[in-house]
């Protein structure tokens, strides 16, 4: 195996692929890391992360409902503030746009989450 | 027009009580109008702006006599004035209003008179055809409760060759309006981090000074809009001018380009601007400490790390050790912490911007009580290393793409608010799911996502946004609690409302769903007048209903039948017509297009005898094929439905793959990846 000492090796991979707690999740290894790896130690690097995948949702399924901070909410208003700027720089535009507009043509977006 | 004194008992302003005839004299004159002066003497008492409206007058003066040297306060920030005059302060006077004072005369120049005096809310010139004039340098301090220092609607803003300062500490205060025009402008702070936000071009005629007070308290110009660009045009550059960082600004004007200071930092979406030489910061000991101190950084240049720098966490950490990172805005362009061992915990307790990657520890931990704030532009990755994030991470690079180099646990929220994210495939976890904003936005999604909160779990607004989604969101809370589906009208490939408890699934919007999917027992509403469509609704022992007193649509697309069991469902059209099967369900009223009492259509040969039927998810239908085809082939008819139920709901749970699989493919699953930088 040749691999340069720049490149990392990147592990992907999945379990219950195509069950309801699929899971993907990839790991990564300098060159001398893997070549000395067994497939004991990345089963168990595997598992290690699927484990903890579990952990950590089963963690959020009984977490509390967390108490919102001041300092979150303070920068949920900048964030607001900057989505409350753009979209009126948006409705700006859009109505000078409309304005000038002679013509309508219909348009479609592709939406979607 | 009269003049109303405040009495010397002083009181609020919205109190008739408050106002004298006469200076000095007793109170009961009443609130003053918008053709009346407000004044206040050295006989006046302290005087607070109570009113959420309402609250005018000609000339607020508080110089008369031999000058106030009361408190003028507000009870919170959102006490506005209206005044049709000018604005006098006295010297001798206690400034602590917070909130927004608009000058509206529509003719004539009306003047600002600070007499030193700091003004710590906001102001607004409103007067079509009025002139507003400073009479006297104008010192702003109030960053952080008023968005907009100043804002400039209508009239014009007459510098008079006079100063203004803005002097804030936090906060996002700045100019907002229609383009304005200074002659000398500061912007400064105390000491910490503040941002001046452009809603508008600013030009300076003057001198512009822009000084941080440390490396930790910068002062960042940015546009109020990520990736819309202002422009700054200014004559001349203060010398003193240093600690500043520029995000979507246009430098333009004699003094461009702006180059002066030792420590200028490049958010991203600048042109005339010369940046300090970009370096790589290495975290320089095994101790806990501030990301903000320069003294923790080694490299070819002081600390911290610009925002265009490579910071790198490498070190062997002794147990216990903590890496603060709650101020200066920005931790930098690449972040690499990935080689640091010893389990060291990141705090964060502020919303901190990263600019580049961000590459995580498997031995690491993060905390705190702010955010991470994904702010690259063009293409950019985010390495988790199996470490959970246990802060809110937000993307809002505009014109960047965030690629995910493995699975995202957060036990935090995940929000797109300006750019791409694409999840490679790879699992993602978080609370809540938030698509927000108007900027241009895209994602892609392939893997698994699950989604652990109540509340709004999902909050989508599609203006701006594409996706590619061929992915499943899964909802896992548990709760007792409404989980509400803010689709915004999307597109989503699969939902799976998994999480068990009592709490109601409310959806608002008429969503698109590849396939909609709720495990039994799931209590679901719709928003009444909506519709929602999907290739595929897979539910069984659910109810289904509307939020309100009123009738939602669900309409099957693609073909084929929906058929469903054990459900309570009202106030529910079903569309198209004789697609729709409910066997052994509950007729809460209210429905149409719904077929109650039959089961699966079976008699248009579409039923799932063939593992086809479009209307089935791929475990039921291998179910069918499994246990019910050479009896459903036979003998048709509802109750060998019925039977298939059964069989369906006794199967053992499929047997977890293991990762031996992925090992033994080992060669086929590496790539390779440039190194930690």
């Amino acid at each position: 195996m040749n691999i340069e000492s720049t490149t990392l090796v990147q592990i992907r991979f999945v379990v219950d692929k195509g069950g309801p707690d699929e899971f993907a999740d990839a790991l990564y290894f300098t060159p001398e890391q893997f070549v000395a790896l067994t497939p004991e130690q990345l089963e168990t690097a595997q598992i290690e992360r699927v484990d903890n995948w579990k952990a950590m949702l089963a963690a959020a399924a009984a977490a509390p409902v967390k108490e919102v901070t001041e300092e979150e909410v303070l920068a949920d208003i900048v964030t607001l503030e900057e989505q409350r700027a753009a979209i009126d720089e948006q409705l700006a535009a859009k109505s000078a746009e409309l304005a000038v507009l002679t013509a309508s043509s219909p348009t479609s977006g592709v939406k979607g989450g | 027009m009269a003049d109303r004194f405040v009495i010397a008992a002083g009181g609020n302003w919205s109190a008739a009580g408050t106002w004298s005839a006469t200076d000095g004299g007793a109170g009961g004159a009443g609130v003053p109008g918008a053709g009346d002066n407000a004044c206040c003497s050295n006989l006046s008492g302290n005087l607070v702006a109570d009113a959420t409206s309402g609250q005018v007058c000609l000339d607020l003066d508080f110089t008369r006599g031999t000058g106030y040297t009361g408190t003028f306060s507000s009870t919170d920030t959102a006490r506005p004035i209206t005044i049709s005059g000018s604005v006098k302060f006295s010297g001798g006077m206690t400034l602590t209003y917070s909130s927004r004072v608009t000058m509206n005369a529509t003719s004539g120049t009306k003047t600002i008179t600070s007499n030193g005096k700091t003004f710590p809310g906001g102001l607004t010139f409103n007067g079509a055809g009025g002139t507003f004039q400073l009479a006297d340098n104008l010192t702003m301090s109030n960053n952080s409760q008023q968005s907009s220092l100043i804002q400039l609607l209508a009239g014009s803003f007459d510098p008079n060759g006079k100063k203004v300062t803005f002097n804030g500490n936090g906060g996002a205060g700045g100019v907002s309006g229609n383009a304005i025009t200074f002659f000398d402008w500061e912007v400064s702070n105390a000491s910490a981090f503040t941002t001046c936000q452009l809603a508008v071009n600013v030009t300076v005629t003057g001198t512009l000074k822009l000084l941080g007070a440390s490396d930790a308290g910068a002062i960042r110009m940015a546009s109020s809009v990520r990736g819309t660009p202002r422009t700054l045009t200014v004559n001349a550059v203060d010398a003193a001018s240093n600690r500043v960082e520029f995000m979507d600004i246009a430098f333009a004007g004699a003094a461009a380009p702006y180059a002066t200071g030792a420590r200028i930092g490049n958010c991203q979406g600048n042109s005339g601007i010369t940046f300090t030489a970009a370096v790589t910061l290495t975290w320089a000991n095994d101790v806990s400490g501030n990301w903000a101190i320069a003294a923790n950084w080694s490299g070819s240049r002081a600390g911290p790390p610009l925002a265009q720098d490579t910071a790198v966490v490498n070190k062997a950490f002794s147990a216990g050790r903590t890496i603060t990172i709650d101020s200066g805005g920005t931790m930098g362009k690449d972040i690499d912490l990935s080689a640091c061992t010893g389990n060291p915990n990141f705090a964060v307790n502020n919303a901190m911007d990263f600019f580049g990657t961000f590459k995580q520890s498997a031995a690491m931990t993060n905390s705190g009580t702010g955010s991470f704030i994904a702010s690259g532009r063009g293409s950019q990755t985010i390495r988790s290393n199996g470490v959970t994030w246990a802060r809110p991470l937000t993307i809002n690079g505009p014109g960047g793409t965030y690629t995910l180099e493995d699975a995202l646990a957060s036990s935090a929220s995940l929000t797109l608010a300006a750019g791409g994210f694409n999840d490679a495939g790879f699992n993602v976890s978080a609370t809540t799911w938030t698509n927000t904003g108007a900027a241009t936005r895209s994602v892609v999604r392939s893997g698994l996502w699950s989604l652990s909160a109540s509340g709004s779990v999902i909050s989508v607004a599609t203006t701006g946004l594409t996706s590619t989604d061929t992915g499943t969101i899964k909802l896992t809370d548990a709760s007792a609690s409404t989980k509400t589906i803010a689709g915004g009208g999307g597109t989503f490939n699969d939902l799976w409302l998994s999480g068990a408890g009592t709490g109601v699934y409310q959806f608002t919007g008429s969503n698109v769903f590849g396939t909609l999917r709720a495990d039994a027992s799931r209590n679901i509403q719709f928003t009444a007048g909506t519709t929602t469509t999907s290739n595929s609704f897979s539910w069984d022992g659910c109810t289904i209903g509307s939020i309100t007193a009123a009738s939602h649509t669900l309409a099957k697309a693609g073909g084929g039948k929906v058929n469903c069991s054990g459900m309570t469902i009202s106030r529910s059209t079903a569309t198209p017509g004789t697609t729709f099967f409910a066997l052994g369900s509950t007729n809460g009223g209210n429905n149409s297009g719904w077929t109650f009492g039959a089961g699966m259509d079976c008699s248009a040969g579409s039923f799932a005898i063939a593992g086809q039927a479009a209307g089935l998810s791929a475990q039921r239908r291998g179910t069918l094929a499994a246990g019910a085809l050479a009896i459903a082939a036979s003998d048709a008819n509802l109750d060998l439905v019925r039977l298939v139920a059964g069989v369906r709901s006794s199967e053992p749970p499929a047997p977890r793959a293991r990762p031996e699989d992925a090992a033994r493919q080992r060669p086929s699953q590496t790539s390779r990846r440039r190194p930690a930088q």
